[in-house]
Formats: structure tokens, C-alpha cells, sequence
């Protein structure tokens, strides 16, 4: 059946092409472009069903190859050195000084974890303190300051052994205070 | 020996492409005419489409390809039901010949098919 199908490709390929060339000597245009039609159909069927062919023959070659468990692979896979993982996190019950290893581990990492958290922390704090919260700060505190010029409290007036009236400053304050 | 039959066969070939593509025209008189019979045949047409309308657009048409022109109507062969014929003023050279009949030949209109039954100079009156 596949042969009779690439004899009727191959014919139909001839005798398009045959057919095209002739059209064209006759100067039947529309022949030659119905034949050359053909003849590209042709053509591409035989190369695609030439490109299938191929492909079924590299998958049939594929599939006969022997296993892919050569003798390399196998000494490779002999030959490796079997590594015990995590070998720490196995405990041995008889073994009672070799249990801390689990403990000092833990200890070490919560270590670490301790010291990551306090120094985000601290950058989190820091960050709390910027140049613009100051000076809303320092506008806050010149609300609550002292008025210029007034340098004296009443602590400090009445400690003085004599109160010096003539200075208009304790004046001043002592006769708002009353 | 086998290089000098490959290249007369190549020579050959050569000559034999060239006398049959290259177009060479020729005078053949104001008053010349031809007339061309052809024998129309079509199938599956439109109902209310004749045989000679069909054969007259294809055979019209055609006549725009060379250098010629329609003298009179396309007209059935007398006796006949699928010839007609038609008649060209000047006449054509090999190569409108070979042009012209290409044409009629064509499928060019749809559910026709015509055949060229002969091309004959008509001697001028």
C-alpha cells in the first residue's frame, strides 16, 4: 500500500511537471499555473511524507538501543562514594556525650536567629529617628520654652541672699508673680 | 565520443528551446485575414448560457492578446452545433498562432472548453 502510494506521489509529480512545461510552450497560462499547483502539492506531500519516513526510521533506531544502563554507568555507579547526609541529626541512644551535637547546633542557629532579630530591631529604631521628626520635635519644644529675656525663676530669686530690686528683669518677674 | 553525442544533444536542446519559445514576429499584411474554427464543448454551464456566448467571450477575448482584430461576429459553422468561427484582421504571424490558439485553449471560462479546428488564411477580396 505504501508503495503504491509513493508510485502515485511520484507520478503525479512527473507528470505534473511534464504537464506545466508543455502548458507553458502551448501558451496556455492558466494550465501551466493549475499544473504547477499540482506539481508544488506534489512535491510538498513527497517531501513531508520523505521527512515522516526518516523520522520513523531514527524512532525505530532509538527504541532498538540497548538499555541506557551501560557498563560505564554502572562501574560510575559502583565505584561512588556513599555519603551519609545529615549524619549529625542522627542520634545514637548508647552514645550520651555525643547527643549534645543536635542541641549545640540548635543553639548555634538560635544564636544567629537571636542576633538577626535584634539587628532589625535596632534598624527598625533607627529609622524611627529621622531628620524630619526632629525638627517637628524641636518646633514642639520652642513652643514650651522660655520667652526671651526671662533668664530667672522664683526658686532662684528668692534663694539669692539679697534680692537686687533695681534689676528690672526681677522686677518685672515679681510683680507678675503677685 | 560520448562527450561530442552530449554535446550535440545539449546544442540540440538549445536550438529546439529557442525555436519553440522565442516569440518571432513578422508583418502579414494590413489586409490579411484568418479564419479560425473552433469547437466548443462545456459541461455543467449556466442554464441560460449558450454555448456560442461562452465560445464568443473566450474567442473575444483572445484577441486582445495578439495583434489583431475581430473582423465580423462570431458565427456558428454552418451545419454544425458546437463550431464557430471567427474571423482575424490582419491575419497573424507563427507566434500570434501559437499565442492565439494557447488562448482559445485556456481554461480561461469556466464549464468551457474549445479546440482549435483549424486556422486558415483567408485570401482578401
Amino acid at each position: 500500500m505504501k508503495a503504491i502510494a509513493w508510485l502515485v506521489a511520484g507520478a503525479t509529480l512527473v507528470a505534473a511537471a511534464v504537464y506545466t512545461v508543455v502548458s507553458l510552450a502551448r501558451w496556455e497560462w492558466n494550465r501551466a499555473l493549475f499544473f504547477a499547483i499540482v506539481f508544488v502539492a506534489a512535491e510538498m506531500g513527497l517531501a513531508v511524507a520523505l521527512v515522516l519516513h526518516r523520522l520513523a526510521r531514527v524512532e525505530a533506531m532509538v527504541t532498538d538501543l540497548p538499555p541506557p544502563d551501560s557498563g560505564a554507568r554502572r562501574a560510575l555507579r559502583d565505584t561512588r562514594d556513599e555519603q551519609e547526609r545529615f549524619a549529625w541529626l542522627r542520634v545514637d541512644p548508647t552514645d550520651v556525650v555525643g547527643r549534645t551535637s543536635v542541641f549545640i547546633t540548635l543553639l548555634v542557629g538560635g544564636g544567629v536567629l537571636l542576633s538577626g532579630g535584634a539587628w532589625l530591631i535596632d534598624k527598625l529604631a533607627s529609622s524611627t529617628v529621622d531628620p524630619r521628626r526632629e525638627q517637628r520635635l524641636g518646633r514642639e519644644l520652642d513652643a514650651i520654652a522660655y520667652r526671651p529675656g526671662l533668664l530667672v525663676d522664683e526658686v532662684d530669686v528668692l534663694a539669692r541672699p539679697s534680692l537686687d530690686r533695681d534689676d528690672p528683669r526681677v522686677r518685672s518677674f515679681l510683680g507678675s508673680s503677685r | 565520443m560520448a562527450s561530442v553525442t552530449l554535446l550535440v544533444v545539449v546544442l540540440g536542446g538549445i536550438y529546439f528551446l529557442r525555436q519553440a519559445t522565442m516569440s518571432t514576429h513578422y508583418a502579414t499584411g494590413a489586409d490579411s485575414r484568418l479564419v479560425v474554427v473552433v469547437q466548443a464543448a462545456s459541461n455543467r454551464a449556466e442554464p441560460r448560457t449558450t454555448l456560442h456566448e461562452l465560445a464568443e467571450a473566450q474567442v473575444s477575448t483572445c484577441v486582445l492578446h495578439v495583434a489583431s482584430e475581430r473582423d465580423g461576429e462570431v458565427e456558428p459553422v454552418p451545419g454544425t452545433d458546437d463550431r464557430f468561427m471567427v474571423t482575424l484582421r490582419p491575419s497573424l504571424d507563427s507566434t500570434d498562432r501559437k499565442q492565439y490558439e494557447g488562448c482559445v485553449e485556456d481554461w480561461s471560462v469556466d464549464h468551457l472548453r474549445l479546440h482549435v479546428v483549424s486556422m486558415t488564411d483567408e485570401v482578401a477580396r
